[in-house]
């Protein structure tokens, strides 16, 4: 219990250096960016040791939400206070999207939707050929789905028994032209994984009980690779992002963010 | 004159003579046609079958490269550079190391037809950055290509001839940027080629020479980054060169070279031998040459 109440209060100080960073840059992608947060911190804190040099890796298929992933590595000292407010700055390392040259801890560059889970799979079958019991973790979005290239993918993770593979869905419903339904419908996403012949669990994004808990069925995972779709809410946290499309990108003015830091301080 | 052969039979090969663990090869339902499959029989836990699923592939190569592999992704030239390109962008973009073949250049897949044709794939390749593109013409060089792209950092195209080709015997060794000068008897013209033109090339060569014109035959092998050096001293000095590949003349040895002389500021006489900025069609690859003015005779008639 007392793990769970550290890792909620990670994810309010991750979504503070993430307004930060948004207000100072006055470009970026904050809906999507806080609705995988809570995802995020849990895998980062629970599943990757960066002191290790076989470990556990990250993809974000979802590059745009790389000011998530920035800020975390802020919290563990693998990026300045002072750089993690250079976000989309001339002459920056943290690029609007993932680069791996800029900096090596963000895993795969990334950003071209659609993706991220074959690369996942080129990592995850390196980790084998290299006996690692290490996993790679794909973070996708929803909208993202739509992309021909994943169907590509979760036929050939499921046909190699990628048992190392997770993909959590962040399952936040918007997109940018408005929601996933109404923009191109994706259907039941569980049953897309499973008729691949995935592992699939479904839970709520935000509750972090649930999120450990499938880290959980991570560490135990048989012989398939493992879906974890995740019902989120875009712009989670700060309730005038929330659920609205518009906050995909979006400036986060001075006022707004006084009112948004009010509001996540509030919560701690 | 040295044999023809169809370098494609030996990419298998050349991936086997790597003697290193980490290498891979991810196919796309191909691998009897570009011979990878002479990989999979010597080590089929390293050869990853992704069914015909290109930009999958492309993918997975840049995963297994992030995990330390040296993975080669082969394919037809049109699959690689052509259906996978994005993929492709990403992985330059990550200066990753990966390494891509790509078998039926040009006209060379001629009965397949245009769609399967790959007069792009120079033009896609040469602009992305971090990306170094060779072409090799001759067995040796192949080995020579696929040994440098195992054992330098960083993401590589290797385009390799379908059609037959004369395994020359370089004088030669392959370098990363520099030409494979054959001939050099004079400064009257030059031929520069790509891996697949090299017969028709020859050809046009020994025709000049026994008209009693003396000239250079330079294989350009390093399509990016291409010999600056050696091409400034040649545009300086030859009367006419003739640029000869397998590819669209938009962007392709004939546009580097080109791009090459205005940077420098050579004011050479540089003629073109390409496809003319049109799709091609089904008919055996001689055929074609015939048709799309590919052949010796069309060569000579740029410089006589």
């Amino acid at each position: 219990m007392e793990q769970i109440d550290d890792l909620k209060n990670q994810v309010i100080q991750n979504k503070i250096t993430l307004m930060e960073m948004l207000h100072e840059s006055k470009s970026g992608h904050p809906g999507g960016s806080l609705s995988c947060m809570d995802i995020l911190t849990a895998i980062y804190e629970k599943q990757i040791d960066f002191s290790k040099a076989e470990r556990s890796k990250v993809v974000l298929s979802k590059g745009h939400a790389v000011p998530a992933v920035y800020s975390i590595l802020n919290s563990k000292g693998i990026i300045s206070d002072k750089e993690v407010l250079t976000l989309r700055k001339l002459n920056t390392r943290l690029q609007g999207h993932p680069s791996v040259v800029k900096i090596p801890e963000v895993d795969a560059s990334t950003g071209l939707l659609g993706q991220g889970i074959s690369i996942g799979i080129g990592m995850a079958l390196a980790k084998k050929q290299n006996n690692s019991y290490e996993k790679v973790y794909v973070i996708t979005g929803d909208g993202e789905l739509v992309e021909g290239q994943n169907y590509e993918a979760l036929t050939q993770a499921a046909f190699y028994n990628l048992n190392n593979l997770i993909v959590f869905v962040d399952l936040n419903k918007l997109c940018l032209s408005g929601t996933t339904k109404d923009n191109m419908d994706l259907g039941d996403v569980d049953l897309k994984f499973k008729s691949f012949g995935w592992n699939c669990i479904h839970i709520n994004g935000h509750n972090m009980d649930e999120i450990c808990k499938a880290l959980t069925i991570v560490d135990n995972n048989q012989n398939k690779p493992l879906a974890i779709i995740c019902d989120t809410i875009k712009g989670n946290g700060i309730s005038f992002m929330e659920n609205d499309p518009a906050w995909h990108g979006g400036v986060v003015t001075d006022e707004l963010y006084t009112q948004a830091m009010k509001e996540l301080k509030g919560a701690k | 004159m040295a044999d023809t052969i169809s370098l494609r039979n030996y990419i298998g090969q050349a991936i086997n003579n790597i003697d290193n663990p980490n290498v891979m090869v991810t196919d796309g339902d191909l691998s009897k046609s570009t011979k990878t499959s002479e990989f999979k029989s010597l080590h089929p836990s390293r050869f990853i079958q992704c069914g015909i699923s290109e930009t999958s592939a492309m993918s997975i190569g840049y995963g297994l490269a992030l995990e330390g592999k040296i993975p080669f992704v082969v394919n037809f030239c049109t699959f690689t550079i052509g259906s996978a390109w994005t993929q492709l962008r990403m992985i330059c973009y990550a200066n990753a190391n990966v390494k891509i073949i790509g078998s039926h250049p040009g006209i060379d897949n001629g009965l397949d037809g245009a769609s399967h044709h790959s007069c792009e794939d120079l033009a896609l390749a040469r602009v992305l950055p971090n990306l170094t593109v060779l072409d090799p013409a001759n067995k040796a060089q192949l080995f020579e290509c696929v040994e440098i792209a195992a054992n330098t950092p960083g993401p590589f195209y290797i385009r390799v001839p379908r059609a037959e080709i004369v395994d020359y015997k370089s004088k030669n060794k392959m370098e990363i940027g520099k030409v494979d000068e054959i001939y050099n008897q004079g400064d009257d013209f030059a031929i520069i080629f790509e891996g697949s033109t090299n017969a028709s090339s020859f050809e046009a060569f020994d025709l000049l020479s026994k008209k009693g014109l003396k000239g250079r035959l330079i294989n350009i092998v390093s399509v990016k980054p291409l010999d600056n050096d050696y091409l400034i001293d040649l545009g300086s000095k030859v009367q006419k060169i003739v640029s000869v590949e397998n590819h669209s003349i938009i962007g392709g040895l004939f546009g580097a070279l080109a791009e090459c002389f205005m940077i420098n500021n050579i004011n050479a006489k540089l003629v073109p031998i390409g496809i003319r900025d049109t799709f091609t069609e089904s008919a055996t690859s001689n055929e074609l040459k015939i048709k799309y003015g590919l052949t010796a005779k069309d060569i000579v008639k740029t410089i006589i």
